[in-house]
């Protein structure tokens, strides 16, 4: 569960089975200031509930992978326990996390192993279910049910989502059957957008295609827009930009900028924080984590 | 939770058809128009000035202010710090996407512009001309 304190907002996870029964007040660790718990719940004590998020968009080198792995590591820096799916044949987000786990979402789809043995812990309060080439499996998997194909993946991911406070799935580029299953899973999307025309090509595309989904899950939502490759230098990004921020108002994030630190830290196995923790890679991550959980304190 | 399945093959129904369910998607339009404003092709997009300049001609035949040429001076460090000073301020007062339009060398550019007007104009009475003159006139 998460606690919020009401004095400084600063959110922590708390693994409930720990709490012993009697206990009516609990000490922010971060403010030390004391505030009521369990029968008495103030406001900012919310019962758990997970928050699915997909970083998608058919267009291929927008930034992806790189905002799923920053975004998961960066919201369990935070405190919160996050999955992340990786759902690309590519499989890099276990590169960029310096993580060779040998099973994944593969065998969580296929029943080769019970849902726990398929996880991998990368870090401290992050768990992966990694990709790789072996999801074409997943594929067949799909593609042979007459119907309810759709929910595949729901169907697998819905027991473990209890334990975790995020779920991040990270998508291939294009449309195919398993993007479609990620849509039928998650709640939220956060659209990377590389500020150049063909990008802005792909997003109206994706829309249409999120419309083609929302017929069926109305609860889906374009719930973030992430500007990436910020480069003021380029004279029609800050224009696009401009525009994005005119058009989605609020959905729209603070933009990442282009940073040669967001490139290296994959070969090094690392997250941005971990490899540039004062880089601008990483102060914008920080920013979108801020954003994501809606706490303007964290990391301060 | 999702609508319950029923016994269509939604999958099949979304890959093939494509459509959208024929219900209006917001700002569709305004990102269409947004293409076409930066696509190359169309006579209206901003032109990239770096793509012109690339080529030596074309770098003669534009406008002065957009032949640029580097150049290095020598500048005292309160100078360098009121440079630095006067960029942040004036970017603090612009909107977010034109701040970084303001350079230390667009400020350099538009204050020796204003110094040389006003010496074009009035000689030796011009403030530039003062100041050396008081400097070094004993």
């Amino acid at each position: 569960m998460i606690i919020t304190c009401p004095h400084c907002l600063k959110e922590h996870s708390v693994d409930e089975t720990r709490i012993p029964s009697d206990v009516s007040r609990v000490r922010c660790k971060f403010c030390k200031q004391l505030f009521p718990f369990g029968e008495e719940q103030a406001p900012g004590v919310k019962s758990h509930s997970v928050r699915k998020i997909a970083v998608s968009l058919s267009k291929g080198g927008v930034g992806k992978t790189t905002t799923a792995v920053n975004l998961a590591s960066g919201l369990a820096l935070a405190g919160y326990k996050v999955l992340l799916v990786d759902t690309d044949t590519q499989g890099q987000s276990a590169f960029m996390l310096g993580a060779k786990p040998s099973v994944g979402l593969t065998e969580l789809v296929t029943d080769e192993l019970a849902p726990e043995e398929c996880l991998f812990q990368a870090r401290e309060d992050l768990w992966l279910l990694a990709g790789g080439k072996s999801l074409a499996g997943v594929k067949r998997v799909i593609d042979r049910k007459d119907f309810g194909g759709e929910m595949t993946l729901a169907e697998k991911l819905s027991p473990l989502e209890d334990q975790f406070d995020y779920v991040i799935v990270d998508t291939s580029p294009g449309w195919d059957p398993l993007i479609v299953n990620v849509l039928f899973y998650v709640t939220e999307i956060l659209i990377p957008v590389s500020l150049e025309v063909m990008t802005l090509q792909g997003l109206v595309e994706f829309l249409k295609s999120i419309s083609s989904i929302q017929k069926y899950q109305p609860q889906l939502g374009l719930k973030y827009i992430l500007p990436t490759f910020l480069d003021q230098r380029v004279k029609n990004t800050t224009g696009i930009l401009h525009k994005l921020e005119e058009l989605y108002g609020d959905h729209v994030c603070t933009a990442i900028r282009y940073n040669v630190r967001l490139t290296e830290a994959p070969a090094y196995g690392q997250t941005i924080y971990e490899f540039a923790p004062g880089s601008n890679g990483a102060n914008d991550y920080r920013d979108l984590v801020r954003k994501v959980t809606g706490n303007q304190k964290l990391f301060t | 939770m999702s609508r319950a399945p029923d016994k269509t093959n939604i999958i099949n129904e979304i890959m093939t058809a494509g459509a959208h369910g024929g219900d209006p998607i917001p700002v569709l339009d305004e990102l269409t128009q947004l293409i076409r404003l930066y696509s190359p092709k169309d006579p209206q997009a901003p032109s990239g000035r770096d793509s012109n300049l690339s080529s030596p001609l074309l770098s003669k035949l534009l406008p002065p202010e957009y032949n640029r040429r580097k150049s290095s001076f020598q500048l005292s460090s309160k100078v360098n710090d009121g440079l630095e000073n006067a960029t942040n301020f004036i970017r603090d007062h612009l909107p977010l996407g034109s701040k970084m339009q303001i350079t230390k060398s667009r400020i350099v550019e538009y204050a020796l512009e204003l110094l040389l007007e006003d010496f074009d104009e009035y000689g030796i009475d011009s403030i530039l001309a003062q100041k050396i003159l008081k400097k070094f006139q004993r």
